[in-house]
């Protein structure tokens, strides 16, 4: 695929066009992360205690909920995050995925996933001995995210 | 509770040695001595079980008892595997009904349902994790933690405890755990006492405490037809 920038005068609205001659899901993802990229992003902040701690996205593994307080998981640590897990998740780049009521999964750090015979699905992380579950509704969501994986590894 | 179950058993067992004489003696042969002994340990069972709200234990060694003495009952055609069924099903209802008052001081606003599970915390020295009919991992934050207590039935769980800080009094850790399988994630720095009560099931302490032991964590409470693994993170 053929890359070109151009640019533009100022004042002039800056825009990317994908010329292609199908709409396939590769695509789809490509446009659909451009726009996550271009979308204005207020950062996540993680607290222990009073201290405020600074953390690329990526490294987090999870964020789950104890239905009081949410915490952001890394492979030995976590962190609280003093939002609502709705709000968590209106935050997040499209590598992270909802996979049950009280947890959010960064497909990039998923080592494997186990699925039980109740259809509900063990997910192991990448460097760690921090497991969780997934609900039955959410694994289609979890499955389709973990295909699309490749592309956001890129970015 | 505890005396009474410290009376329970040597009155069991004296009443069992009393029988084995009178059948040395050739006396009341008549009623079986072996099956009069095996009914009185299955009814110890019984009894122990219901003063712990274990309506499993409590109902299938009465089921057994009643069929030892099918014939004497006048129920010759008993289906032992309808009645252990009965059994099973009873005990379930039973303890979706009848739920173990806890003694702690934590309060407990959340309902129990069959695949829902909350973890409450109250001043950060007590938790309480529910499981039932369910698989799930919880992470326990907490930063003066006295006690945890973990019921599951019927699911698997795995609670970790390496983001906790451990109260300086100690921590127990209270399972009540029924047909299920719990994996407790523990740091390195803790070492296990198992005090828990075990009734065909199994607790597999596959931690290696180093040297730097710092904190000694006691399990209590009771383990029935299930498996109870703790491991290091």
């Amino acid at each position: 695929m053929r890359v070109k920038i151009e640019t533009i005068a100022d004042g002039q609205p800056e825009e990317v066009v994908i010329y292609c001659r199908s709409i396939t899901p590769e695509i789809e993802t490509m446009a659909r992360q451009l726009q996550e990229l271009g979308r204005a992003k207020t950062s996540i902040a993680f607290f222990r205690g009073d201290e405020q701690h600074f953390l690329s996205l990526r490294e987090v593994l999870f964020f789950e909920t104890d239905s009081e307080r949410v915490f952001a998981h890394q492979a030995e640590d976590s962190f609280e995050v003093r939002l609502r897990l709705y709000e968590v998740a209106e935050k997040l780049p499209g590598y992270f995925v909802r996979i049950s009521r009280s947890t959010l999964v960064n497909t990039l750090q998923v080592q494997s996933i186990q699925k039980g015979l109740t259809g509900v699905s063990q997910i192991a992380f990448r460097n760690s001995r921090k497991e969780v579950y997934g609900s039955r509704m959410y694994y289609p969501i979890l499955t389709q995210k973990m295909e699309e994986r490749h592309l956001y590894e890129i970015i | 509770m505890k005396s009474f179950e410290k009376v329970l058993w040597p009155t069991l067992i004296l009443g069992s040695g009393i029988l084995l004489l009178l059948k040395a003696f050739g006396i009341g042969e008549e009623f079986g001595t072996f099956r009069v002994i095996g009914s009185l340990v299955l009814l110890g069972i019984s009894i122990a079980s219901l003063i712990r709200y274990q309506f499993f234990t409590f109902l299938v060694p009465l089921s057994l008892i009643a069929y030892l003495w099918r014939f004497q009952l006048g129920i010759a055609e008993m289906d032992v595997r309808l009645l252990l069924l009965a059994a099973l099903l009873l005990s379930i209802g039973l303890s979706l009904l009848f739920r173990k008052k806890s003694s702690v001081r934590w309060h407990s606003d959340h309902s129990d349902t069959w695949t829902k599970s909350e973890e409450i915390l109250n001043e950060n020295e007590t938790v309480t994790i529910d499981a039932s009919f369910s698989e799930q991992t919880k992470y326990i934050h907490a930063s003066n933690l006295k006690k945890v207590q973990i019921s599951s039935n019927f699911a698997s769980a795995k609670v970790y405890f390496d983001q906790c800080q451990v109260s300086p009094e100690g921590l127990e850790i209270n399972l009540n755990v029924h047909f299920a399988g719990v994996v407790l994630m523990v740091p390195a720095n803790w070492r296990i006492q198992s005090q828990a009560s075990v009734f065909a099931a199994e607790i597999n302490d596959e931690t290696r405490p180093g040297p730097d032991v710092v904190y000694l964590v006691r399990l209590t409470g009771n383990v029935n037809f299930a498996e109870v693994k703790i491991r290091t993170i």
